[in-house]
């Protein structure tokens, strides 16, 4: 390549100083509202994702509930429950026990509704989204320390607490009891964004104490992704792979082996579970008092209708038994060999009152297979159908109340459904964002693209001048090319570093609100998120539409012939 | 809406008046629950004087009418003038809430919140005290003697059956004439006093008495009270109509 050009070309720029300085400037303004823009957006995404709904619900939240509660959520089994996660989700950053209650707080002669959840010792790293204004919150992970709780300044000011202080909380265990516990105020913090100064911190092991779990059970599971916008597509994935089985407890009657297990009562599965065994003794209707038992091994046991029977199990997660005692309503005969003696069979109103307090342990044998039962007995979850707005989710559970099962109820949620007016929100801004951007984008392009083409209309006769001495048309269009990148790179150089300054002007300036926009903002200030890859993608953009336009006329121009070139007159 | 929660409580307890000769908790528990059963229909027109602290004095006026055959009540309403044509229907498992400006029931599940109070529709289920909790001590000494005012009681401590039941732990002081609760107080799982409870004064209605007088004062947050009073109760058959969506809906036309 001939360095004659590049150099020649950087000579013409200069020697245009004041046309190209406007022309430059022009094009930096548009690098840098562009710029500007897109950091907006991606801080305001990432303010969502990363600091309001990753402590919220996570990317994605198992929501096991109890009794069509919609209150808490109750996972019995939550390792179970993990493995099947990690099975079947890509890209897990983390995944979180969600338990948090509402509870009304009382400070010093003043009172309030109060927010607490639940932070893991040792491993609070959402901490790191406040400042501590008093207090050291080192005391948090302290045991000496009895229920510590960590409060925002504006709590703190309104309950007239202060680091050292005593705050009283009255809240609901996940049994619907009555709980009032005495909370030690250890720090007070100022949160990054307005969204986290609703919530107070306790330790997750007093609060699942205070709450009723055992430290074993979680609260619902959030699921934190390394790439959130996969969050829907992974949800749907796992949800086909949550189907549960059965619910059955493996106990004994007399030290005699038996299977219990729950069965449907919706009136279709009643009728199916009649053509699978024939009551032979007591009362036939399947009832919320029924308990059937087969009559061989009542027989061999001395059992009969209207005897009391206890059933002794093994509990999960421990050496002890629990027992569950029932009064025989019925003796059964299977009208099928599939199913064996020993299976007893109980209302789920019984049965699951049972099962979930004193939870069955699990062994390789637990869950006899008899096929011509498959639908007809009750699992110890049911799935919820996936629903995809926060619409469906509302009446889902609305509808889930009005149902009142007795077996717990399995909902995989994604952030679309669960904070979905958070999204909605934040769409809208970035349309809006996005659409003032290009319509001003377009503008200055507009003026862009004129001038440089006024710009090779006016050098013309330069152009003739140069093919004269010998100049090809080749190195004619490589002339303004060259011309278009130097002041396309300086251009949106300069326009990347004003972005920046613009960006740290703005964002030095205190925004003080209490509308939903308070949520995106960070510490008061608006927050810019530069991802270098968008910033190379905007400069690329721009340089590639100014050389594209300079293109098409240079070109025009170089295949004149010199003497109509010299010619060209722009009167 | 605490106010609903205090009217089933209050209108729970509607004694026979008869004489009291128990010697265990067990009987006077049953005579308790005894006194909750009403065979017959009630319509009153119920007065709450809220205290709340912070937040003054608020008077709320309402017509309560319920069937315990068909596990029924209804409350409509009728001050302060903004909330007036509003109410709570219950039948069987279903609440609803109606809000007169937008014409609309809300069903409210069991354990949801009713008007973000601690209140909650499974607050208003009916089950006998029996059922849900156990006497906290038995023997001799499990029923104390004292005098509330002036009145003689029993003194006496039950504790829950199971872990669903809201209050862990409750203690009575009934009427050693006849049964009828004089005092109540409910603690929390961590044995706090949470509520009281003071049945004040009972009118006699065909051969009922009724509580017309209660003062319900909330221990935890102190200077939270209520005082309800009743008046124009009756016990003559309600329409079967009057427990319906239609009826309520029909009332704000």
């Amino acid at each position: 390549m001939n360095p004659t050009i590049p150099l020649l070309s950087f000579r013409n720029l200069i020697r245009q100083r004041r046309k190209n300085l406007l022309l430059g400037a022009a094009i930096a303004f548009g690098t840098m509202t562009l710029i500007v823009a897109t950091s907006f957006v991606a801080g305001i995404t990432d303010t969502l994702f990363n600091r309001v709904i990753v402590y919220m619900t996570g990317h994605i939240e198992l929501n096991m509930s109890e009794n069509g509660s919609q209150y808490y959520s109750v996972h019995r089994r939550p390792e179970l429950m993990k493995q099947l996660i990690e099975r079947h989700i890509t890209g897990i950053k983390e995944i979180r026990e969600g338990v948090a209650v509402f509870g009304r707080g009382i400070g010093n002669g003043k009172s309030d509704n109060i927010l607490m959840v639940g932070v893991p010792e040792k491993n609070n790293s959402l901490f790191t989204q406040y400042d501590v204004v008093n207090g050291d919150l080192d005391t948090f992970n302290n045991r000496d320390i009895r229920n510590p709780i960590v409060i925002s300044e504006s709590k703190a000011r309104y309950l007239r607490l202060k680091v050292g202080d005593t705050l009283r909380v009255r809240l609901r265990t996940i049994n619907g009891q009555q709980q009032s516990v005495i909370m030690n105020v250890v720090a007070i913090v100022k949160s990054t964004n307005m969204f986290l100064e609703m919530a107070s911190y306790a330790r997750l092991t007093d609060l699942k104490t205070m709450l009723g779990y055992q430290q074993s059970e979680s609260g619902s599971l959030q699921i934190i992704l390394e790439n959130p916008s996969t969050a829907r597509r992974q949800a749907d994935r796992l949800h086909r792979a949550l189907t549960s089985p059965p619910a059955w407890i493996q106990g004994s009657i007399q030290s005699a082996p038996v299977w219990v297990s729950s069965f449907k009562s919706d009136v279709s599965a009643v009728a199916s579970l009649n053509s699978k065994i024939k009551v032979v003794d007591g009362n036939h209707a399947l009832t919320k008092k029924t308990v059937l038992v087969g009559r061989a091994f009542a027989i061999d046991h001395g059992i009969t209708v209207g005897s009391q029977v206890t059933i002794t199990y093994p509990l999960f997660r421990s050496n002890t038994t629990a027992s569950l005692d029932v009064v025989v309503t019925g003796l059964f005969e299977p009208r099928d060999d599939e199913i064996p003696q020993s299976v007893i069979l109980i209302h789920p109103e019984i049965f699951f009152g049972a099962y979930y307090a004193h939870l069955p342990r699990l062994t390789s044998s637990s869950a006899p297979i008899i096929p011509c039962l498959s639908g007809l007995l009750v699992p110890e979850w049911i799935l919820q159908d996936r629903s995809h707005t926060s619409e469906e989710l509302k009446k889902k559970n609305q509808d889930l109340g009005r149902l009142k099962l007795k077996n717990a109820v399995l909902d995989v949620r994604t952030m679309e459904e669960t904070a979905s007016n958070v999204l909605t929100f934040d769409a809208a801004l970035r349309t809006i964002t996005y659409s003032a951007v290009a319509l001003l984008f377009v503008i200055i392009l507009i003026g862009i693209v004129n001038s440089l083409r006024m710009n090779i209309r006016e050098r013309t006769r330069e152009i003739g001048t140069m093919r004269a001495i010998g100049m090809q048309p080749r190195d004619i269009v490589n002339l303004f090319l060259y011309e278009s990148l130097f002041l396309a790179v300086f251009s949106t150089m300069s326009g990347y570093i004003l972005a920046i300054g613009v960006m740290r002007i703005l964002s030095l300036i205190p925004i003080v609100t209490t509308t939903p926009i308070g949520i995106f903002l960070v510490n008061h200030h608006l927050y810019f998120l530069t991802r270098w890859d968008t910033v190379i993608i905007n400069i690329s953009l721009i340089s590639f539409i100014v050389i594209l336009t300079t293109y098409f006329p240079a070109r025009a121009a170089a295949k004149l012939e010199c003497v109509a070139a010299l010619s060209h007159s722009e009167g | 809406m605490n106010y609903i929660r205090r009217i089933i409580i209050i209108m729970c307890v509607i004694g026979y008046g008869l004489p009291t000769y128990a010697q265990t908790v067990t009987e006077l528990m049953s005579k308790i629950d005894s006194a909750m059963e009403l065979n017959s229909d009630i319509t009153a027109r119920v007065q709450l004087t809220q205290q709340r602290v912070n937040q003054g004095t608020r008077v709320l006026e309402m017509v309560y009418r319920r069937r315990d055959t068909a596990d029924a009540f209804l409350i409509v309403m009728m001050a302060p003038e903004i909330d007036k044509g509003n109410g709570y229907l219950k039948s069987g498992d279903n609440f609803w809430m109606y809000r007169k400006n937008t014409r609309t029931f809300q069903h409210i599940n069991r354990d949801e919140s009713i008007g973000g109070t601690d209140a909650n529709a499974g607050d208003f289920e009916q089950k006998k005290l029996i059922e849900l909790y156990k006497p906290a001590k038995e023997g001799l000494d499990a029923i104390k003697k004292e005098t509330l005012g002036r009145i003689p009681a029993y003194k006496f401590e039950i504790k829950a059956k199971s872990s669903t039941v809201k209050y862990p732990k409750k203690v009575y002081w009934v009427r050693q004439d006849n049964g009828l609760p004089l005092k109540e107080e409910s603690y929390s799982l961590s044995g706090t006093l949470m509520a009281t409870n003071y049945y004040l004064s009972y009118a006699s209605i065909d051969n009922h008495f009724i509580v017309n007088r209660a003062l319900f004062i909330d221990e935890f947050e102190k200077g939270n009270k209520t005082v309800m009073s009743l008046s124009e109760v009756s016990l003559k058959p309600i329409d079967a109509s009057v427990f319906s969506k239609a009826y309520l809906e029909n009332l704000s036309k």
